[in-house]
């Protein structure tokens, strides 16, 4: 049975050069409506430790693509695109609304649920919406 | 110096990749090995484990607030001499020097040389992979010290050194050392051009064809590095400080030269030993004097007894600089078609046109 409880995520954005310059951590995590997604730039010893949180909502109609990737000896992948790049094109490493997020070992088990909450979450949407529109008809006829 | 073991521990990054290559390997060397040879591979393997296992992304390491600021720096000059390595030597690191490792010693193994007491022709060991080789290398001092005590009780001079870089010719992802990431700008810069030229070419059984065109690479690298950065003062040091180095190989050429001869001479062993330890005395005088000239530190050349051992040494790293650097010139200094060249000749180069 789907557990529509909030979901935490750990994950991790690797830096494209090898300085690690632009790699963010960040959490996401799974409302009702919506997606929270936290992240923050880890930072170093350039730049004295990691920057501010920052928050982007994300609701689920948003979400146009979602997949897990896992490997052998690998850290797990969750890639979700998104309908509307703009949401997330501040953080850094993620290309037209494309997140590849390095899940970090903690979320493992979590991890497991993310697919089936968000096909469940956004079949609510559409079920919403669907309800929506048939309302609408009645009330016109 | 530099040295080409072979170990058999696969990197964590390059696991699925090599895991079959590796354990043919492995398999090759059971079944060849001596037992004398099993307990080499035994420590080569233990000691490349320690380097894979110790190893941390460079960018882990600059996220670590215990890292200095010195360290930090080092660790950024050497990831921009990387960059540069690739981008305008045609070297590639193929994820080599992105991770560091602090063995917590002074250097990363010892390396053996040796040669009969009246020759000059290097006593070698055979590898599986990168084939002949001229010296013998350990991850533990005390192993290559019994090394050295078996090689002078059968009578062959020997030199054992400490080695504080050593490339794995691509088949691991090498990384930066605590051993060698504190050098000045210039000798981090010719270190790191010097091994990935390793791993951009390598022919086996030709350590000193290898060792001058890495030499070659690393000085035209380190040139261009500097220009680069449009430090002329820098640049002009390390031009006067390669006429010195120079300097001091014609005159170790000019013994060795002398001293070939001397062994080709019917003498009793007697009258040899005492001409050809006033010889290596003579050498000795001469570099010695040329420093005092400079007004310079004597090297570690001379900290060392100079033996047939110890010049066998010089002569893998330096012998065909001059005839791989006029090859360079001869292709207006370009690198991708200099490599294009001796990846077509091999160290059978056709002269100079």
């Amino acid at each position: 049975m789907l557990n529509t409880e909030p979901l935490n995520i750990h994950f991790t954005i690797p830096a494209k050069d090898h300085l690690g310059r632009e790699e963010v951590q960040g959490q996401l995590r799974f409302h009702a409506e919506h997606i929270d997604l936290h992240w923050r730039m880890t930072g170093n010893v350039f730049t004295k430790g990691p920057s501010e949180m920052k928050l982007v909502a994300i609701p689920y109609p948003a979400v146009a693509e979602v997949s897990l990737k896992k490997r052998w000896l690998r850290p797990t992948e969750l890639i979700l695109r998104l309908e509307n790049p703009e949401l997330v094109s501040e953080i850094p490493g993620i290309e037209v609304g494309r997140m590849v997020l390095i899940i970090d070992a903690q979320s493992k088990k979590a991890i497991e649920k993310v697919n089936d909450l968000i096909d469940f979450q956004r079949s609510v949407f559409l079920l919403d919406e669907t309800n929506k529109r048939l309302d609408a008809m009645r009330a016109e006829s | 110096m530099k040295l080409y073991p072979l170990s058999f521990l696969p990197s964590k990054d390059f696991l699925e990749k090599r895991l079959a290559r590796l354990l043919l390997a492995a398999c090759m060397t059971s079944a060849l090995a001596s037992c004398q040879a099993l307990s080499f591979y035994t420590q080569a393997i233990r000691g490349q484990a320690e380097i894979t296992f110790t190893k941390v992304p460079v960018f882990k390491v600059l996220q670590s607030p215990a890292t200095t600021p010195e360290l930090a720096a080092k660790l950024q000059l050497a990831q921009e001499l990387v960059d540069f390595a690739e981008s305008e030597l045609a070297l590639e690191a193929s994820g080599s020097y992105r991770h560091y490792a602090d063995l917590q010693r002074d250097h990363v193994t010892y390396i053996v040389y040796a040669a009969p007491e009246f020759s000059l022709e290097p006593k070698t060991w055979w590898y599986p992979i990168v084939g002949e080789q001229d010296y013998r290398g350990y991850f533990q001092k005390e192993d290559a010290k019994d090394l050295v005590a078996q090689l002078e009780e059968e009578g062959f001079d020997t030199y054992l050194g400490g080695v504080s870089a050593y490339s794995t010719l691509g088949f691991f992802n090498d990384p930066l050392l605590n051993t060698f990431i504190e050098y000045p700008e210039v000798d981090l810069a010719e270190l790191i051009f010097h091994e990935l030229t390793h791993q951009r070419y390598f022919e086996k059984k030709e350590t000193s064809f290898n060792e001058a065109l890495a030499e070659v690479v690393a000085r035209e690298g380190t040139r261009r590095w500097l220009r680069k950065k449009g430090d002329r003062q820098a640049l002009a040091t390390y031009e006067l400080r390669l006429k010195r180095r120079s300097a001091i190989r014609s005159e170790i050429e000019s013994s060795i030269a002398r001293l070939k001869k001397l062994y080709a001479t019917p003498l009793p062993a007697e009258e040899m030993r005492r001409r050809k330890t006033a010889e290596l005395q003579s050498l000795h005088d001469e570099v010695k004097k040329l420093y005092a000239g400079w007004q310079q530190k004597p090297s570690h050349f001379l900290s060392t007894p100079l033996n047939n051992a110890r010049l066998v040494s010089f002569t893998t790293y330096e012998a065909l600089v001059p005839e791989l650097q006029q090859r360079l010139e001869s292709h207006d200094r370009d690198l991708e078609a200099f490599f294009q060249d001796i990846e077509k000749n091999g160290s059978l180069l056709p002269p100079s046109p």
